[in-house]
């Protein structure tokens, strides 16, 4: 039968073509199982020799997205991101000579010879050791900070092997200088760290993109799959509601009070008040000459011997000899006693409860006078009576702890809160303390007299025009406290969001008494400072004196002092807001009873206040109208 | 049977052929798509770099500077007898519109009030 077949096959060519066809596809199929079956096993459950030479197929390169810009509110750039570049060295392909080469790379990048041939040999020399001992190589060696535009052409001409340049993303703030803590910083991931960069994170934040390719045993890229690429998105621009050329006046003015009043710092925050925005907020500090740090066996001694020490009432920042951004915005983050400054607040909840009038006469005890439970007050200016409003325009101590003795401990301290005070604004910056204020519990006569002076209430300059805004703030608006804003209000933003604190008429009344305030300043300013250029803006306003705390210990130092003034200006619209604050004006001026917050704060304030409405465009008061020009040209 | 052999194999010829041509002309607009991806990254980073020298060379600081390095300046001469204010009805009257700084307005306010002597 087997040879039958055999002959049969022989016979019929076709069949026999047939047959060996058969067995060739029979034998492809089974090859190609085999190699199926082989890449299967490759790609599932690889021999233990293949793991370390297998190689993804796909291929991610990273596309970084752009952090969002920080801009001013009027979008000049205070920070933003560029791509920059680095020069980097792979140790093992960096081959001799070597000091031509150093000498080379020094140059291009501006560093010193000796350390980048230190940085460089030192990995040269590790990379010996390693190869001997059959451990991986160092590839990488940075070299420099990011290349400037002049360095980046020299480097990409060295040519040199083993040299190569990176891209990075580079965060540059142009606006650093002026707004230092309040810009604040981002980390080596450009995530916000400190300041406005952290406040508005998520805002700026990129998504990164990403772009997968399919490549070959080399690693060179074949395609792009249709959904291989993903574009990354940058972050939004975040557009501060800073000015930047009022922050500029700010602190022109503050460095000027820093050296006219010899003072260890000072703090100013402009804002507008019926937006609640903040226009500037500046914070300067310096150690005056002579102070010295507190020390508690030097304040014994001193008191006893009655040595005059300065004493060092900042607490000290080392972060801001580090890095400007890193210091303490000390306008959010630290306290103060605002002292007479205070007495508007007090004076217009004692109003609003109708508990006095403006014309009614209190008695103010010819300057002196002892509270009912024997604790002494005594006034600056020394007067027999005067009306409640004068009370107010001569900071009279003792007329207001007369005024407020006709609210109840828990009328006043619900007053003191209502006004924002002892819990943060919530305007968004890290570290935003919130102030002290006695609970009710624990309030007692003597902090009933102590708050209506000033004392024994912590606050922020933020939260003293929070409050004060209440004042200068108009129509329907008048009397409510605007919620704060670091980001400017968008195009046609709501404005009239506010927590009324007082009824309106009553902030409006308090406005047009602490004008008399104003328009003391004014004419006594003009006195002091004959060469200044005079103020053609109405102001209304508050002074206070308040005595230092001692840094790191209870109670009060004897002669140091916390100066500052509040005021709105113009009075009739007020446009904006301002609150000055001097730490510690030097003895100097304390000899010459000069430390006042009127002769400190005020001065500086009305400067800020002119400049900055100027700046704005805002009329003068005095300006003439359009009726009264038309004539004066028609008269010619 | 040679006859379909041929057409067979020219029919996967033309096949092959058109699915290589796609093929490369996909690979061909994925290339140029990421040459333009990449094109456009250079210029955005160009587009950065130069944003930030406007960012530093606007700062209020260093526009004082500049104009400082320009040397001292005089205020604008102004021609006394084109001085008036605008109102309203000025503005809809077009044939005596024109076009006053804002300087000249400030000029204005410190001549004296009507009726006083100049």
């Amino acid at each position: 039968m087997k040879f039958k077949f055999q002959k049969s096959a022989d016979a019929d060519p076709v069949a026999r073509a047939n047959r060996v066809g058969g067995v060739i596809l029979i034998g492809m199929l089974v090859l190609l199982l085999v190699v199926l079956g082989r890449v299967a096993q490759i790609q599932l459950r690889p021999e233990s020799q293949l793991l370390p030479h297998i190689q993804q197929r796909i291929s991610r390169i990273p596309e970084p997205a752009r952090r969002g810009d920080l801009v001013d509110r009027r979008g000049r750039l205070v920070a933003g991101t560029r791509v920059g570049y680095r020069l980097f060295v792979d140790p093992a392909r960096f081959d001799e000579p070597y000091a031509e080469k150093i000498h080379a790379i020094a140059e291009a990048t501006g560093e010193d010879v000796a350390r980048v041939a230190e940085r460089i040999l030192r990995r040269v020399a590790q990379n010996e050791v390693r190869r001997r001992e059959g451990r991986s190589l160092i590839r990488y060696v940075s070299v420099g900070n990011v290349l400037s535009d002049a360095q980046m052409d020299m480097a990409s001409r060295l040519n040199i092997p083993g040299v190569h340049l990176e891209r990075r993303s580079v965060r540059e703030t142009p606006g650093m200088e002026l707004l230092g803590p309040l810009l604040g910083k981002v980390g080596v991931d450009h995530d916000g760290l400190l300041g406005a960069e952290l406040s508005f994170d998520r805002a700026m934040r990129p998504v990164p993109g990403a772009m997968d390719y399919v490549r070959d045993a080399r690693g060179r890229p074949l395609w792009v799959e249709a959904t291989g690429y993903t574009p990354g998105t940058d972050g939004d621009e975040v557009r501060l509601s800073i000015d930047l050329t009022i922050q500029r006046i700010v602190r022109e003015e503050l460095e000027r009070a820093l050296r006219d009043c010899d003072a260890a710092g000072a703090r100013c925050v402009v804002l507008d008040p019926l937006s609640g925005e903040v226009l500037a907020m500046v914070d300067v500090v310096r150690e005056p000459e002579g102070a010295v740090r507190w020390d508690n066996k030097r304040w014994q001694q001193v008191r006893n011997s009655g040595e005059r020490v300065r004493w060092l009432i900042i607490p000290e920042d080392e972060r801001r000899t580090i890095d400007p951004a890193m210091a303490r915005n000390r306008c959010v983050e630290d306290v103060y006693e605002p002292g007479s400054t205070f007495k508007p607040f007090m004076w217009a909840g004692v109003t609003a409860r109708g508990l006095a009038k403006p014309d009614e006469m209190i008695n103010t005890e010819q300057g002196r006078w002892r509270t009912s439970y024997g604790r002494s007050l005594a006034d600056v200016a020394a007067m027999a009576e005067q009306s409640w409003a004068d009370v107010l325009i001569n900071s009279s101590n003792i007329g207001m702890a007369k005024g407020t003795e006709r609210l109840t401990h828990p009328q006043m301290h619900a007053d003191v809160v209502r006004f924002g005070f002892g819990r943060p604004t919530g305007i968004g910056l890290p570290g935003e303390a919130a102030g002290l204020v006695t609970n009710a519990r624990q309030w007692s006569k003597y902090t009933h007299t102590s708050v209506a002076m000033g004392y024994e209430v912590a606050v922020t300059p933020l939260q003293m025009l929070r409050a004060f805004s209440a004042f200068a703030r108009e129509g329907p608006l008048a009397g409510t406290m605007p919620d704060l804003r670091i980001m400017a209000m968008p195009e046609g933003g709501l404005t009239g969001i506010g927590n009324r604190v007082l009824p309106a008429e009553v902030a409006a009344l308090t406005r047009r008494v602490m004008a008399g305030v104003g328009e003391r300043l004014i004419e006594r300013d003009r006195r002091w400072h004959p060469d200044d250029p005079p103020m053609h803006y109405s102001v209304f306003g508050k002074s206070g004196t308040a005595l230092a705390r001692r840094p790191g210990a209870r109670g009060y130092l004897t002669d140091q002092y916390v100066s500052s003034f509040i005021a709105g200006a113009p009075l009739d619209h007020p446009r904006i807001v301002v609150v000055v604050v001097i730490d510690d004006p030097g003895p100097e001026l304390r000899r010459k009873r000069m430390h006042f917050g009127t002769a400190t704060a005020g001065p500086v304030l009305l400067r800020i206040t002119r400049r900055t409405l100027e700046y704005l465009g805002v009329p003068e008061d005095n300006a003439p109208d359009m009726a009264s020009a038309n004539a004066l040209q028609a008269s010619r | 049977m040679r006859a379909k052999l041929i057409a067979i194999v020219l029919v996967l010829t033309v096949t092959s052929v058109t699915l290589l041509t796609v093929r490369q002309q996909r690979v061909q607009a994925v290339s140029d798509m990421a040459t333009a991806i990449e094109r456009a990254a250079a210029l955005d980073r160009q587009l950065w770099r130069i944003r930030m020298e406007i960012g530093r060379r606007t700062m209020p600081d260093a526009l004082d500077s500049r104009l400082i390095a320009m040397g001292p300046m005089e205020p604008m001469r102004l021609d006394r007898s084109r001085l008036r204010w605008f109102t309203l009805e000025d503005s809809l009257a077009p044939e005596e519109e024109e076009i006053i700084p804002p300087v000249v307005l400030h000029e204005e306010r410190v001549l004296p009030e009507p009726g006083g002597a100049e």
